[in-house]
């Protein structure tokens, strides 16, 4: 059954077309991985899913229904969370409030939050550091509280955008370990990476996108070796980051 | 609360004695004191060897959970014995004069802490609450005055009015960031001083313009909201005082109050979680107008005489604001320790400097905050309570030592 299904979807900017006629699925369980050169439109397209923007065109449909004029909250509690590649914690709270927040999306009752919260901490492994202020915390950490603060909001499909950017290759490898898990926890998973290595090693299927628009899709092997895919990575001004 | 430092931080480097103490948070499981550390010096790995040789992992934890329990009944003591000396003040100070700059300052204490729900929780900053005090005063004063109703009705119903008017100012200009949603705000409370000053009679109200209104002392009493002595208008307002403080506590605790932070902080990123942010912002506003008004009531029967200037006016919505910034915003205790730092400087500056320098008080304003934001950006608040919470580490230390003594002497003493 699919999760998530993006028809046609376009978001203009002015004269810019950010994302330009995007289709693309996901089943549920399946870990699919969203690719493109700097300024692809991956992020854009994220924030038309999340309910960010509203799209100029097409529908995104989450959990089979449409979701035309639902805000960011209204899909969370539906069950889509995302991170964000430009981190954004509560700085001056600790580690725990931090989740916590995440946690009140499914109850009211703070005892509960902090529990839930903390089962999150541990299953990140990050139950020792939930006393830290996050704004003290380190890029790798910060990334992981992002995963932990979505994670608690249980949700179904989680958006992952750039969580290893900026990680050293031991985290990477960490991390990859972390999706993985939650993967088998019965979390879909729609991410965003530019480091090769790990999005080859995590990803089902591959949809890789440039100016907008859609290149090629496939298996991580099916796609490495796409004439397209190469081009739009080595051609021109675009390199690898 | 916003002052309590979290478990290590970045600069675990420093391990002075007092250091381990203070980055103990109460709820830790594993207190840094009890973390043995071969880097530090001398006293701290004393300490650690001492302890690691009594007392395995698990005892550790049910040492740090006495010692919490244990400072939790300080904490309790310490605001027990707090309550009892502001109830038991009037006994000792008889000065109407004192009594009346202390009523002040728990009135500003009180507005402030109303205020510390929207602009210290949901981190915007309004400029304008003195509005929510002229709904309040005006409204239980023309209906007592015209109607006979009782200030203490009236004041509900100044309640509900200043939260319709809150919501109405909150849905267009939560949507503002910073600057703009601080000069909207202003521009709401002065629009309506100006309405207040030039109108004399709103359909059968009489409003009266600039010269206001007086109540006239004749029905002295509680039912009547009206005193001849300061006792129980003190009383009044350090109840209210207490209640607000009471509340913005159990707001600060729960998901209302976590939502605020988190959308004052991050909207972004709150919205993602699920919080719709606005609203949040809205019902904290609709809180903080209905209790902004009841202090306003409270100010019509304390002085029996409102007009327009003195209580619409931006100087009190600016003097709201300093308090809150310089005692510490978002604070439970800030509003509190600004207002007994600030509303005396006030008080003095109008005694001695009144007549040549009015306004004095509010350029010592200025400078106490930039003082305040250059060295303690989060308020004195905060230093005041990392200095309660490294007192209130040593005395439960110092009774856990006690107890355990006692404990070993009574075994000693029974083989
Ligand atoms: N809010 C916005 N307003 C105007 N233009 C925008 C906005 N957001 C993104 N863009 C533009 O849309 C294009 C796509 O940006 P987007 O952030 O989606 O790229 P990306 O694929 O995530 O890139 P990166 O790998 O660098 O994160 C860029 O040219 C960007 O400048
Ligand atoms: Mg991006």
């Amino acid at each position: 059954m699919k999760i998530l299904e993006v028809n046609n979807l376009t978001m203009r900017f002015g004269g810019l077309t950010a994302v330009d006629s995007l289709n693309l699925s996901i089943e549920k369980g399946e870990i699919l991985g969203l690719i493109g050169p700097n300024g692809a439109g991956k992020s854009t397209a994220f924030n038309c899913i999340a309910g960010v923007y509203t799209p100029t065109e097409g529908e995104v449909r989450f959990d089979g229904q449409i979701t035309k004029r639902e805000k960011p909250w209204d899909l969370c509690k539906r069950g889509l969370a995302r991170t964000f590649q430009i981190v954004k914690p509560f700085a001056s709270k600790s580690v725990l409030y931090n989740v916590m927040v995440g946690a009140f999306a499914t109850t009211d009752k703070r005892a509960e939050a902090e529990e839930k919260a903390i089962n999150v901490l541990k299953t990140l492994n990050f139950e020792d550091k939930k006393d830290f202020r996050s704004g003290d915390l380190t890029i790798a950490d910060r990334k992981r509280l992002e995963i932990a603060r979505a994670l608690a909001t249980e949700p179904s499909l989680l958006l992952l955008d750039e969580v290893m950017a900026g990680l050293r290759p031991g985290e990477v490898d960490e991390m990859v370990e972390i999706i993985r898990f939650l993967r088998d926890q019965g979390v879909t998973i729609f991410v965003i990476e530019h480091i090769m290595r790990a999005i080859m090693a995590l990803s089902d299927r591959i949809v890789v996108i440039h100016f907008g628009k859609k290149i090629a899709q496939g298996t991580p092997r099916e796609v490495a070796a796409d004439e397209n895919v190469i081009k739009a990575y080595l051609g021109g001004e675009y390199g690898v980051s | 609360m916003t002052g309590k430092p979290y478990g290590d931080s970045t600069n675990s480097t420093s391990s002075a004695p007092e250091d381990s103490s203070l980055k103990s948070p109460a709820g830790s499981k594993y207190p840094a004191s009890d973390v043995s550390r071969p880097d530090s010096p001398g006293g701290s790995t004393l300490q650690a060897s001492e302890k690691s040789h009594t007392h395995s992992p698990a005892e550790e934890e049910v040492d740090a959970l006495e010692k919490a329990a244990l400072k939790d009944s300080i904490g309790k003591v310490c605001m027990i014995f707090i309550a009892l000396l502001a109830f038991g003040l009037p006994l000792v100070i008889k000065s109407p004069t004192w009594l009346h700059i202390i009523i002040l300052i728990y009135f500003y204490a009180y507005l402030t802490s109303s205020w510390n729900m929207v602009g210290g929780f949901a981190g915007v900053l309004p400029l304008g609450h003195a509005i929510f005090i002229g709904i309040g005063a005006y409204s239980s004063t023309i209906l007592f005055l015209q109607y006979g109703v009782s200030p203490w009705l009236g004041m509900l119903v100044g309640g509900m009015l200043s939260v319709f008017v809150g919501i109405l100012i909150g849905l267009p200009t939560f949507k503002m960031r910073g600057a703009y949603f601080a000069l909207a705000t202003i521009a709401f409370a002065e629009g309506f001083r100006v309405m207040v000053e030039n109108i004399d009679y709103l359909g059968p109200l009489q409003i009266n313009g600039p010269r206001g209104l007086q109540i006239p002392p004749l029905d002295i009493g509680l039912v009547n909201f009206m005193f001849t002595r300061k006792e129980p208008y003190y009383y009044i307002i350090l109840i209210m005082l207490i209640a607000v403080l009471a509340l913005t506590w159990a707001i600060s605790r729960s998901k209302l109050g976590y939502y605020l932070n988190a959308g004052g902080e991050e909207p972004e990123a709150a919205m993602a979680l699920g919080i719709n942010v606005s609203r949040a912002k809205l019902v904290a506003m609709a809180m903080s107008s209905f209790l902004t008004a009841l202090a306003g009531t409270f100010y019509a029967q304390f002085s029996l005489f409102i007009h327009p200037r003195s209580i619409i006016s931006l100087d009190v919505s600016f003097e709201i604001a300093f308090i809150a910034l310089i005692g510490g915003r978002g604070s439970i205790a800030g509003p509190v320790l600004g207002a007994l730092l600030l509303r005396p400087v006030s008080d003095f500056s109008r005694i001695y400097f009144g007549d040549v320098l009015p306004g004095f008080h509010l350029i010592i304003y200025g400078v106490v905050l930039i003082l305040v934001m250059i060295y303690q950006p989060r308020g004195i608040q905060e230093p005041l309570t990392r200095f309660y919470h490294i007192m209130a580490d040593k005395q439960a230390d110092r009774m856990r030592a006690n107890r355990l003594e006692s404990g070993v002497m009574k075994k000693e003493g029974s083989q």
